[in-house]
């Protein structure tokens, strides 16, 4: 049966063939009363070479912030990662750069955050303000938290570098977020079909938005100029948020349109509405952001949302409005900063090619374990899309890379696919790029 | 003026009996903090090695066992300090050790390879604890621990297999 108290009986029971041979003790003990037979000069040599050759991982080893990161990432990450150890307190808050990896565009610092004097931070912690010099474009995420410590460790993954490898940086974080509430299926409770059809409305500048995105945002960015919702024209509470409600609700051009205020203290407070029908379909809006000014004309801002749903009015009684908000408890300030040289474990391999795929060039590829980096012009926004796969000497085709970014300048750009784990580049035969091949083993 | 006469206390250690006694469970204990067999058979020769030439300094102020386990522990700790960078993969190892035919048959390694997945610190526990049946005193004393701490991480690592052990039988 499988039970955790069990758990002898299925160690034993699996590990069965693990056992220690009859003669173990009897060799054990005549090695223990073997005399040393290394003379002393010899063992001092040996000592001396071992220490210069095993300098480096020892080093590596005996860094307890370095040892508890190895637990916690692959073994493929483990051999690629070198140890920094720079610590930055500041505001009762201690930030460590436990270790960084890098190729010549991409640098990946492992960080920790632990609170010295309260309860600052936690599982939920979120870096709000922060670079490695030298990129432009950051991710983070947290990978483990400490209970007992109160410390996070976070993965910092940073792009868009140039030449990167041998030159000093400096991590900076100047704040973060944490005691995140997250509240899941907020069911607002309004009659959809009681709304008004005909609302007062705005003009909205889509060119003087702070953001936006959804299904339909590219489709309302192309109107140039859009008619939304005109603000506080209600007040609507959204059940068990307090740092939101809805401002107006109505049909314009045919599209349901639902208004959100932020009315909360929160830096980050955040959300999205949605349709959900009775057998559970959802329907997710295109939304844009903006603020207003004291008149009560749009600009630039973050004041408001308006969720735009491709929904007419004849569709509405199937649907009921539901709701996903986020909201932080804590918003951190300090400076937090060290500066390293980064160097790569293993270097990148670059080879130059002519690839001509209409609007798309590529001119050079390199590979490193952090992924397969592609540089070239387009004469489109972006590149177009670039089919590859990655071939090893053994003949294994590698395919999974599941980020792409690409940083382009004018008409050049570079595009960097990574993979979930580290790239084994020394087995790597060829790159197949829109079916030319390059080769980087024979 | 009494005299009362005490035996002396033995300082010889049987090793054969602590070989037979420990040995087999030490061996998989260590497998699996270590997840190498060849680095396992190394700990535990060193274990035993350590236990024997170290035995006249042993106070009793613990049980034995739990000395003994206080040795490995320690040794697999040293061992990962030095071998960090030829970690392998838990599923592999396991898959390296071959099952017995005459003994129960075994539905699946999950939980084998969710302890081995463990850090150190839970590792330890939940081996000390569920395997090697010592108690929260005795992980304090081989781990040189509060035992509050023992207990807190005792509860945290089953809190993480628990997480992982969704769809396999988890009994409190």
């Amino acid at each position: 049966m499988n039970n955790i108290k069990n758990i002898q009986h299925i160690i034993d029971s699996r590990l069965s063939n693990l056992k220690l041979d009859d003669e173990f003790a009897s060799k054990m003990l005549s090695k223990a009363n073997r005399p040393r037979r290394v003379k002393t000069p010899l063992a001092i040599a040996a000592a001396v070479c071992l220490c210069i050759m095993l300098s480096i991982p020892i080093m590596a080893a005996t860094i307890p912030s370095f040892n508890t990161l190895l637990s916690l990432v692959s073994t493929g990450i483990a051999q690629i990662l070198q140890p920094i150890e720079r610590v930055s307190e500041n505001n009762g808050i201690k930030m460590e750069v436990v270790a960084a990896m890098n190729d010549d565009e991409t640098a990946v610092a492992y960080l920790t955050m632990q609170d010295l004097t309260g309860n600052r931070i936690d599982k939920t912690i979120d870096l709000y303000n922060y670079s490695i010099t030298g990129t432009n474009m950051f991710t983070s995420e947290v990978i483990a938290y400490d209970e007992i410590t109160k410390t996070a460790t976070i993965r910092l993954l940073a792009n868009g570098g140039s030449k990167l490898n041998g030159k000093k940086v400096t991590v900076q974080v100047d704040s973060f977020l944490s005691d995140r509430h997250d509240y899941k299926e907020v069911a607002t409770g309004i009659d959809l079909t009681s709304i008004q059809k005909d609302p007062k409305t705005i003009p909205l500048d889509m060119t003087k938005l702070s953001g936006g995105g959804g299904d339909w945002f590219e489709t309302l960015r192309a109107l140039g100029t859009i008619q939304i919702l005109k603000t506080d024209d209600m007040n609507i509470a959204l059940p068990g948020i307090d740092f939101a409600d809805i401002s107006n609700i109505g049909i314009v051009d045919g599209r349901l349109h639902v208004q959100i205020k932020w009315t909360g203290n929160g830096i980050d407070d955040h959300g999205f509405l949605y349709l959900i029908d009775a057998a559970g379909k959802i329907i997710n809006p295109g939304n844009v952001s903006f603020g207003t000014d004291a008149s009560g004309n749009t600009k630039y801002g973050r004041g408001y949302e308006e969720y735009i749903f491709d929904i007419g009015e004849g569709q509405l009684a199937q649907f009921k409005l539901q709701g996903y908000f986020v909201t932080n408890g804590n918003y951190v300030k300090g400076k937090w900063q060290t500066t390293f040289k980064i160097e790569a474990v293993t270097k990148s391999k670059q080879a130059d090619c002519n690839i001509d795929s209409g609007s798309t060039k590529i001119s050079n590829v390199s590979i490193s374990p952090l992924g397969i980096t592609i540089l070239g012009s387009s004469n489109t926004n972006s590149p177009d899309d670039i089919d590859f796969s990655v071939t090893m000497i053994d003949g294994s085709i590698q395919k999974k890379f599941n980020t792409l970014t690409t940083h382009s300048d004018k008409d050049k750009f570079s595009s960097k696919y990574m993979p979930d784990s580290p790239l084994d580049i020394e087995n790597v035969r060829e790159v197949s790029i829109n079916g030319n091949i390059i080769k980087f083993n024979p | 003026m009494i005299s009362i006469s005490v035996p002396d206390r033995n300082i010889a250690l049987n090793i054969n009996n602590l070989v037979s006694e420990y040995g087999n469970s030490l061996l998989r204990m260590c497998f699996l903090y270590l997840k190498d067999i060849h680095l396992a058979e190394d700990a535990v020769q060193e274990t035993f090695l350590k236990a024997y030439k170290n035995y006249p300094q042993f106070k009793g102020d613990s049980e034995v066992k739990t000395w003994i386990m206080r040795i490995a522990i320690n040794v697999c700790k040293n061992y990962l300090r030095s071998s960090w960078w030829k970690r392998v993969d838990a599923v592999e190892s396991l898959n390296s050790i071959p099952t017995d035919t005459n003994m129960e048959a075994i539905p699946d390694d999950t939980l084998l390879l969710e302890i081995m997945r463990l850090s150190p610190k839970y590792k330890e526990v939940i081996l000390l604890f569920y395997y090697q049946d010592l108690t929260i005193r005795e992980i304090s004393h081989a781990l040189t621990l509060p035992e509050s701490t023992v207990s807190i991480r005792l509860k945290r690592a089953r809190e993480r297999l628990k997480m992982k052990l969704k769809g396999w039988y988890y009994d409190e």
